[in-house]
């Protein structure tokens, strides 16, 4: 009775957002706006940033890895993993903070602010679909065939947007009074990065720890990248992992959608 | 006498535990059979209210006396611990200076970024625009980013996105009195034609001459507590009263009402 009471009350705090889609959709247009209103070179530096990062990675690795498991040239498997990653770690920060940033409305306007942190990553999705964009650009430059599957990464961009939203209605209202939080958000984004396959072959981990590896949600985003753009594999040939996600996926909504009704009254009062 | 209540308040008290710490807060709020240790202060205690349709109701108090805290949970800030209030009809709070406008962005954009987030389309603005800058009437600075704005300036532009989007229930908490005489005698003609249509309007300010010829109610607060309410004028004498007694230092003695 106690959980069909939670899942109720998550279904219909997910049934509201859908209802604020227009105003989603207007404050996204002006959050992605802030983010690059003070800065006379605007959106090239957001680009930058990650492609730089990418430069780097591809220098380094090269040449340590140079010569390992050939099937697809390094630096691409490097790339598309890596664009993932970057888009989850930077998005669940900017998520998490979406509360306080949003503060001087919340202390005014009464409206619905569990729309915050899907503004937040909506506003990143779009920085997002520019990298994918110069992604794509790069794999054709190397001469990786195009198929259908690179439509695939829509799936597991789509995939990873919930998850994200569901962690950060989470993230974003516990910080407000648990500030912390973004410290441990830091943290296990960092061992995540090491524990995705990002850098190194899923193929390479022994089988023993292989189910460990799995519990990791990045790794059947990661990998989703990759299937799509690099080994044209159907999501639906990963079944126990896709139903491992969805569920996952689920729980990090309804709990999030729980746990932010709870904190949201107070919100006014602690900002 | 008969028109319908729009706004009302019932029984409504704002208890802030104040805590040691932010963690003990977030574990009673997630966990409500869990208490720990706070002590209690009463913003607003056992208030009740009706404000009727047509009402422009002035409110006075002294410095936290409990009008801000009145007026955001009118406007659904923030939830009463205890007690109901309801709101029929759209309301646009005007909170204080700037509120809900966007420092970084210019006037022009705060116009859409205000209303959108109020819940109006873009399409419904857009038409008002030109109407909103004239009446604001703070020149090239429309342009300018909030920051620039002197609080006048601000003060302008709220008021007129504010009044613009034509809402039935309309809070003003000291907005005014930073504008100049010009602007006041303006937005004074603004509030009566809101009268005349039979708008309703929440009217926060110290300024007990406006009160007077402006509003046909008003409420004194104390300590949260609703402690006077009747005519503009005797609201007024009454206030003054009462300031007239903290000044001489009988801080603990209200007025009876009688």
């Amino acid at each position: 009775m106690f959980l069909k009471q939670f899942f109720i009350e998550g279904i219909d705090f997910i049934r509201q957002i859908y209802l604020n889609r227009f105003l989603i959709y207007e404050l996204t247009k002006r959050d992605f706006k802030i983010k690059y209103v003070n800065n006379l070179f605007g959106l090239s530096w957001a680009i930058l940033e990650p492609l730089a990062m990418m430069v780097v990675l591809w220098f380094v690795f090269t040449y340590i890895q140079a010569g390992k498991s050939s099937d697809v040239p390094y630096p691409l498997f490097l790339l598309t993993g890596l664009i993932l990653y970057d888009f989850f770690n930077k998005t669940i920060n900017s998520a998490s903070w979406g509360i306080l940033n949003y503060g001087f409305l919340i202390n005014k306007v009464n409206f619905r602010a569990a729309i915050i942190p899907i503004v937040k990553i909506s506003s990143d999705v779009i920085l997002h679909l520019i990298i994918l964009g110069i992604i794509a650009i790069i794999l054709l430059l190397n001469h990786v065939p195009v198929t259908l599957y690179w439509f695939q990464v829509f799936y597991y961009l789509f995939a990873t947007i919930l998850l994200l939203t569901g962690i950060s209605w989470f993230t974003s209202s516990v910080s407000i009074f648990f500030p912390d939080i973004h410290y441990i958000i830091t943290i296990v984004m960092r061992v995540l990065f090491f524990f995705t396959p990002i850098f190194w072959r899923a193929t390479e981990v022994p089988s023993t720890f292989s189910t460990f590896f799995r519990l990791n949600p990045l790794y059947y985003l990661v990998n989703g990248y990759r299937d799509s753009f690099l080994y044209g594999i159907p999501f639906w040939h990963h079944r126990t992992d896709t139903i491992y996600f969805a569920g996952l996926t689920f729980f990090f909504l309804i709990m999030g959608a729980i746990v932010f009704k709870r904190l949201r009254p107070y919100f006014a009062e602690m900002i | 006498m008969s028109n319908p209540v729009v706004i009302d308040i019932k029984d409504v008290s704002k208890r802030y535990k104040l805590y040691r710490n932010k963690k003990d807060q977030a574990i009673e709020a997630l966990l409500p059979f869990i208490h720990r240790n706070h002590s209690d202060f009463y913003a607003i205690k056992n208030f009740s209210l009706t404000v009727r349709k047509g009402d422009i109701l002035g409110v006075l108090g002294r410095n936290g006396s409990g009008k801000s805290t009145l007026m955001k949970l009118v406007a659904g800030v923030i939830q009463p611990s205890s007690g109901t209030v309801k709101v029929q009809g759209n309301l646009v709070p005007l909170l204080e200076l700037g509120s809900g406008f966007y420092r970084e962005f210019t006037g022009f954009e705060n116009i859409y970024f205000y209303t959108a987030v109020l819940g109006y389309p873009k399409k419904k603005v857009l038409e008002k625009t030109k109407e909103i800058i004239e009446f604001a009437d703070i020149g090239e600075f429309i342009h300018q980013p909030l920051k620039n704005y002197s609080s006048g300036m601000h003060a302008r532009l709220a008021f007129s996105v504010s009044v613009s989007i034509d809402p039935d229930i309309l809070i003003l908490d000291e907005v005014l009195s930073v504008g100049d005489a010009s602007f006041k005698q303006k937005s004074y003609a603004k509030i009566r034609e809101f009268f005349d249509n039979g708008k309703t309007i929440l009217f926060v300010s110290h300024s007990m001459e406006s009160i007077k010829t402006l509003c046909n109610r008003a409420i004194v607060l104390e300590s949260g507590k609703l402690v006077k309410e009747g005519t503009p004028e005797d609201a007024v004498e009454f206030y003054q009263d009462l300031m007239k007694l903290h000044l001489t230092g009988n801080d603990n003695k209200v007025p009876n009402d009688e």
